[in-house]
């Protein structure tokens, strides 16, 4: 498969940290021209993932912004135009929740929960859209989208709006030549998994359903990331593909 | 902008009981974030971002925690840092913030 991010200018949501590092560091080593890595609030870590980005040659862009609030997209999406004529790729990996049952919920969880990790992905699209002249957009799903996973309801349910989000914009866009795809991971070895009361034994119960028999690695994505804004993937469209070492078989 | 301490307890009350879903009379000064309003952590990422959002301020998460355990020992107890975390040391810290900005009204 030849590099599918050669040359191509590309901006990660989330992208700082966990999977979105690893599709940053991807995107940089295959070639990308210039990468703009959102991140919320940890400046350090945000300062490494541009370190390494950098030494595959690639301009790395840090760009602070809350995804929860439009005014903050407006200003990420304005530095942006500040800096380049277009965009090629878009990877959503902005993400944020509390994990607890559903019924305990309080409106602000499930606002911010859906804010950040949804409706930042329409907005970001909005955006996005008159910047590209054809390109790719992949959004990170879970399989708490799809099905249930406890203490998962807040992030789970924004996972499947975003999901059915990403049919609508693939259809809606697919005549402009701009591809909309979302992946489903498994249970992903970031610092995000700690989050879940009793992360070790949900991690050694998951290694056991896998029938890879291991959790996933952030670059297990990153690679789907690649091949979804390949050419190799062209006739893909509003799908979201699974990817978790047959996790879900059972 | 500008702001009066009078005006940023308001407002940062007003924050705080619209995100927790407590009525403003409970968000009093001595009330303790965590154990007498039920604040969990993602509602501190939440009230941040409000705070942060309606004062114009950017809140260095670890520049807070540092100030939060300052005077407390080398390891302060959970049970330290819940009686320190109040709205009254909350505002404090607001009012810090924006007076190291010059956001805040001699």
């Amino acid at each position: 498969m030849k590099s599918a991010a050669l040359g191509r200018v590309a901006l990660v949501s989330g992208g700082s940290r966990g999977i979105g590092r690893a599709i940053s560091l991807q995107l940089a080593a295959e070639g990308a021209d210039t990468v703009f890595v959102n991140y919320l609030q940890n400046d350090v870590e945000a300062e490494k993932t541009r370190e390494l980005v950098e030494q595959h040659d690639c301009q790395a862009h840090l760009v602070r912004a809350n995804l929860a609030y439009p005014n903050q997209i407006g200003q990420l999406f304005d530095q942006i135009e500040q800096t380049v004529d277009h965009l090629d790729v878009f990877i959503h990996c902005a993400a944020l929740t509390s994990m607890k049952p559903t019924l305990a919920l309080r409106p602000n969880q499930w606002d911010l929960t859906m804010n950040a990790s949804t409706r930042s992905f329409l907005l970001c699209v909005k955006r996005c859209v008159p910047l590209m002249r054809e390109g790719a957009i992949v959004a990170l799903s879970s399989l708490g989208g799809g099905r249930v996973i406890p203490n998962y309801g807040a992030m789970g349910i924004a996972k499947a709006a975003l999901e059915s989000t990403v049919r609508y914009l693939a259809a809606e866009l697919a005549p402009k030549g701009i591809r909309v795809n979302a992946i489903s991971g498994g249970l992903i070895d970031t610092e995000s998994i700690r989050n879940f009361p009793d992360s070790e034994t949900l991690i050694e119960e998951t290694v056991k359903r896998t029938p890879a028999g291991r959790i996933g690695q952030p670059e297990d994505i990153a690679d789907i990331a690649m091949f979804l804004i390949s050419s190799e993937s062209r006739w893909i469209c509003g799908q979201t593909l699974v990817a978790d070492g047959g996790l879900s078989l059972s | 902008m500008s702001y009066t301490n009078e005006e940023i307890l308001s407002k940062f009350q007003e924050i705080v009981a619209d995100a927790l879903s407590v009525d403003i009379s409970e968000v009093v000064p001595e009330a303790r974030v965590f154990s007498d309003l039920a604040a969990e952590s993602i509602d501190i990422l939440d009230i941040q971002f409000r705070i942060e959002d309606e004062f114009g301020l950017k809140i260095n998460r670890d520049d807070f925690g540092e100030r939060l355990a300052e005077g407390l020992g080398e390891e302060p107890t959970a049970q330290d840092i819940d009686a320190r975390f109040t709205i009254g040391w909350c505002v404090d810290f607001i009012c810090e913030e924006l007076q190291a900005a010059e956001k805040v009204e001699e």
